[in-house]
């Protein structure tokens, strides 16, 4: 009975990760970067300078004179000052969203602007860019998809990942006796080695981020839980999160009643949760008598995810205290397990960390995905080869090495698209979607050694290019950067530099073992035709 | 304190490494008494506890467990491969 379970569970473990894995490995790959989301964003506009550091006060009164000018009217607005050295940007960013249109077709107009702290005038960027939040946003949003058919895929490849991670802990036999071992150059053992190892030594990890990622869609699994306590009354439905949090939905008076000075409501939140803790300032209905103004903060732990002050923008009333309220308990518990899945509460080590088990989630899925193949590999002649099996070696070949690829070209039309380009961010993704689609193409065409090594030559290529082409287009290059100290900008092409390394030992490794397969072919045939020419001989 | 927590991460994931038979036979091509073995593997564990210790008193509960789990993550995987790459050149 034993031995059937764990064989069912092995069964499961395989057939579950194999249908997700490349889907799984564009989420690991897209969601670790979004942990650096605002530093690629810094990387990709490197004209914007970055702004002396200046108090939460005084940013929020320069945005409010900002916005009172230029989007009066808006519905909403967002003001996020700049912060030093952690997770926030380094500048003064407005955001706003319109009224919606009284046409339904029109969507609500948006904005947004980055402000000078010391001339309250806006920067201008001249390198439009789809930056690192787009990037970032791909893991669960999928792009190209419809936002709702996203949620739907990126929720059932959780669920199965979650059902591989589960499966796979009962599967292995000797997991801690196992624990450490992990044998070199064996072939097939040496995957599956590395396979373990990389799983066991991130397993809490990955518990965490898909446990996590699946309580993002926990609506999506479990809607009848909503329905059986409002029924089919979508408007008691969306009133959920009000009822479970104690804050309704702002309405809109329609009575004109100006707003007071933003940097009140700060000072108000500063003395209360002291300095350094304000991430940003929501205003909703500015200029209407039932304005609300609510002032965000970080999560400073885990335990004590991300609140707000809710304030009357009129009379300056403080409305809700969402830091210090009593949550039920499975808020609170999804509340910490979401804290821990986006990671914001983590310092720049931290944040290393969650980027290290990230790429060491992604090694996981690839690893595995490479050992399924190479299992399953015709040990005869390859023309055994069915298209189930080639068709998994492709997608391998072009997810596993072909997305590094296309994300080192996202980066690269960053730098080379025409900077008064029309939909120049879009095209960024377009061109890391296009050679994506190359990948594909020419893991399709060649033969399967030739289409590993020449991709992973290709993401060396691509990298180790990127410092480059930085130096060529911008002034920002990594030795201007070590010099004036912009770690950001240094990081960034360091870590690039590093990337494309690893990439070009691994494209060498392969080109060996290449031309060591091409001599062994070419010695045994030699041998084969010494042999003939004797019988030749012997027989005459 | 993070370095320190990190130390003994990595001490902590050595013991346990070289108190299993195969690797520290593989790597001392000695045997390993059970006597041995108990007191590397209490050394380990007790590393280990001391680490996630010096963590949450540096960093708080939250952070520094969640810290400590990745500073191990990457001790063990430090030993894996330095194992392995010992026992290569043995």
């Amino acid at each position: 009975m034993n031995g059937m379970f764990r064989q069912s569970m092995t069964w499961l473990h395989t057939w579950s990760c194999l249908i997700v894995c490349w889907l799984l490995y564009f989420m690991f790959i897209t969601g670790t970067l979004g942990y650096f989301e605002n530093e690629i964003d810094r990387w990709m506009t490197p004209e914007v300078p970055v702004a002396p550091l200046v108090s939460v006060v005084d940013s929020v009164h320069i945005a409010q004179a900002y916005l009172t000018d230029n989007a009066g009217d808006a519905q909403n607005w967002f003001i996020r000052p700049p912060k030093l050295g952690d997770r926030e940007a380094r500048n003064l960013h407005v955001f706003w969203r319109g009224l919606p249109a009284a046409e339904k077709d029109e969507p609500p107009t948006r904005g947004e602007a980055i402000l000078s702290v010391s001339s309250g005038n806006v920067i201008e960027n001249p390198r439009e860019t789809a930056g690192g939040r787009v990037l970032y946003r791909m893991h669960y949003l999928l792009h190209y998809f419809p936002n709702r058919s996203g949620y739907y895929i990126m929720a059932v490849a959780t669920m199965l990942m979650f059902i591989g991670l589960m499966t796979g802990v009962i599967a292995h036999k000797k997991i801690f006796r196992d624990f450490f071992t992990f044998r070199w150059a064996r072939g097939q053992r040496s995957w599956l080695d590395m396979h373990n190892v990389l799983s066991v030594a991130t397993l809490p990890f990955q518990f965490m981020i898909t446990y996590s990622g699946l309580l993002f869609t926990i609506s999506l699994w479990m809607p009848l839980i909503a329905l059986g306590a409002y029924g089919f009354d979508m408007d008691k439905i969306r009133g959920l999160q009000a009822e479970l949090t104690g804050v309704e939905e702002a309405v809109r008076s329609g009575e004109p009643a100006p707003l007071l000075p933003l940097h009140t409501f700060v000072q108000k939140a500063e003395e209360k949760l002291g300095p350094g803790r304000i991430r940003g300032v929501n205003v909703t209905f500015p200029g209407d008598e039932n304005s609300r103004v609510s002032v965000l903060t970080f999560a400073d732990s885990v335990g004590r995810s991300a609140g707000s002050l809710i304030y009357s923008g009129s009379n300056g009333e403080l409305q809700h205290d969402q830091i210090d309220a009593k949550l039920p308990g499975g808020l609170q518990f999804g509340g910490v397990m979401i804290a821990l899945h986006e990671g914001l509460f983590a310092g720049p080590l931290l944040r290393w960390l969650y980027f290290l088990s990230g790429v060491l989630g992604a090694g996981m899925i690839a690893t595995g995905a490479i050992y399924w193949a190479i299992k399953r590999k015709p040990k005869t002649h390859a023309s055994d080869v069915g298209p189930g099996y080639r068709f998994v070696e492709n997608m391998n070949v072009a997810t596993i090495a072909g997305l590094l690829v296309a994300v080192g070209a996202y980066f690269w039309a960053n730098r080379l698209l025409p900077l008064g380009m029309n939909d120049r961010p879009e095209w960024e993704v377009h061109c890391m979607f296009i050679t994506w689609g190359l990948c594909f193409v020419h893991a399709i065409v060649r033969p399967m050694n030739r289409a590993w090594y020449e991709q992973c030559a290709a993401v060396a290529a691509v990298f180790i290019g990127l410092p480059l082409i930085n130096a060529l287009t911008t002034d920002t290059h990594l030795i201007n950067s070590l010099l004036s100290r912009d770690w950001v900008m240094a990081a960034f092409d360091a870590t690039c530099l590093v990337t494309g390394l690893v990439a070009l030992w691994v494209a060498l490794l392969l080109r060996n073992r290449i031309d060591s397969a091409e001599a062994r072919v070419l010695m045994n045939s030699t041998a084969a035709q010494n042999v003939a020419s004797d019988e030749v001989q012997t027989s005459v | 304190m993070t370095f320190i927590s990190f130390l003994l991460a990595l001490l902590g994931s050595n013991l346990l490494c070289y108190s299993m038979r195969r690797h520290y036979e593989l790597l001392s091509s000695r045997t390993l008494t059970t006597t041995r073995v108990y007191l590397m593997r209490s050394a380990g564990y007790a590393c280990l506890l001391g680490g996630a210790a010096v963590a949450v008193s540096a960093s708080g509960m939250g952070i520094g467990l969640t810290l400590f789990t990745a500073l191990f993550t990457v001790a063990m995987l430090s030993t894996v491969f330095g194992c392995t790459c010992l026992s290569r050149v043995r």
